[in-house]
């Protein structure tokens, strides 16, 4: 760096009166003998002078209250974001666009499926019942009743139609019909007890909504 | 002032307020942050009457359109009363407003300069440190604009608004404002030798811009 530029460096700093004893003697050193290092720092020290002057730009008188308008609607909007209801998406217009798509192609297939489902159910009625009695007498499949006229009957009584009946052989339950534990009949539930003896219909829920008829 | 207590609507002009002006109107800035966060308007009113003329006056030097810099002006005040609650009270509040406020005007020369979709020779100027396409002032009519361009100050705003924007916003906070350079080195998140070698190397440029005008007039 040469002394003219390092004057550069120190042209603000000079003119502040910023600058170290030092830094001041070697600008004032300099300055008789360079003409363009002069000229610099008066220069400098005019357009200072010219910045200093400039006019201040003066807000409108509404600033004030116009600041004031928009920092009510924030404390507005805080309020209104605590109410829990305002937690939920604001359905405006360019949500609705932006959604549309997706949610017509999830209602189309939603109702090709329930069509596909409500025409599998007609289709196939039948195959429909028999699954309900293959469910149902599954407890008992070789099971026939050996007496029906000196059967007992136990009656669980529902709204649904038509019963269930389970027909056991008197005292035979458990060597001919039990091969399980126990089996699910809808809302009931039929058990051989852990010591043996007559398998016990209990139900499983507070509102059995299937009618069952065990017949021993 | 207990927080959360429902404020009294302020309104400007009444009795009431000229009762609260005067309260406030010797408090230090950052006290009345302290009642802003309690929730009272007329402390925030106090601030942006105290602030609102140097705020627009800077990013008026930095953008030099006067519509725009109010509107920067307002909304920097606003960010101040968004986060009222995450000023702390170690730092000086007008270094915090004016950093919020020369943001938004570096925000809107950035913003300006993205919008640009045709490099044009202003653009040209601007990448070699010419002038500031974000910068023409639009807010007065181009008749309005040339019958002011003989007068000094109008001269002088134009030399300012061409320097390279890391200049002009040094130069702008300190020749203009009238700022510290370590309050300076603060807004602009530099060091404060790099502050004073800007400003040195703004008033070099800015002189030499007015290079050929002050030989006639200043």
């Amino acid at each position: 760096m040469n002394t003219c530029q390092r004057i550069d460096s120190l042209v603000s700093a000079f003119l502040e009166h910023e600058a170290s004893p030092a830094e001041v003697r070697f600008v004032e050193g300099h300055l008789p003998t360079c003409p363009r290092c002069r000229a610099q720092i008066h220069e400098v020290s005019l357009a200072m002078e010219e910045l200093s002057r400039l006019p201040r730009v003066q807000t409108r008188p509404e600033f004030t209250d116009e600041v004031l308008v928009r920092t009510r609607g924030l404390r507005a909007a805080d309020l209104e974001s605590r109410e829990p209801w305002a937690l939920a998406p604001r359905f405006t217009t360019r949500r609705l666009l932006q959604w549309s798509v997706p949610m017509a192609a999830a209602a189309a297939l939603a109702v090709a499926l329930v069509s596909l489902q409500i025409a599998r159910r007609s289709d196939e009625p039948e195959t429909a019942s028999r699954d309900t009695t293959t469910e149902t007498s599954n407890p008992a499949p070789a099971v026939q009743p050996a007496n029906p006229g000196s059967s007992q009957t136990t009656t669980a009584q529902g709204p649904v139609t038509p019963p269930e009946v389970i027909h056991y052989g008197q005292g035979e339950g458990q060597s001919l019909g039990m091969v399980q534990d126990s089996y699910a009949l809808g809302t009931y539930e039929l058990r051989t007890p852990r010591e043996g003896g007559t398998p016990i219909l209990t139900p499983v829920a507070s509102k059995p909504d299937v009618p069952v008829v065990v017949t021993f | 002032m207990a927080r959360g207590k429902t404020p009294r609507r302020y309104v400007r002009g009444t009795e009431a307020d000229l009762e609260q002006r005067a309260f406030y109107r010797d408090l230090p800035d950052e006290d009345l942050m302290d009642h802003v966060v309690a929730g009272s308007e007329a402390a925030f009113a106090t601030l942006v009457d105290r602030y609102k003329n140097r705020l627009q006056n800077i990013v008026y030097r930095y953008i030099r359109d006067f519509q725009r810099s109010e509107d920067l002006a307002q909304e920097a005040f606003v960010r101040v009363y968004l986060h009222r609650e995450r000023y702390r009270k170690t730092g000086k509040f007008s270094t915090w407003i004016f950093t919020i406020a020369v943001n938004l005007a570096k925000n809107e020369i950035r913003r300006k300069v993205r919008l640009r979709d045709v490099l044009s020779l202003d653009h040209v100027a601007e990448m070699l440190g010419g002038s500031d396409p974000g910068i023409k002032d639009e807010s007065q009519p181009a008749a309005d604009r040339q019958a002011e361009r003989g007068q000094t100050s109008e001269v002088v705003a134009d030399a300012i608004a061409k320097l390279p924007v890391v200049y002009r916003e040094a130069l702008v906070l300190r020749d203009i404002e009238g700022l510290a350079y370590e309050e300076i080195a603060e807004i602009l998140g530099i060091p404060g030798g790099t502050v004073r070698s800007r400003i040195n190397r703004a008033r070099i440029m800015l002189k030499d811009k007015l290079k050929g005008f002050a030989k006639t007039e200043l």
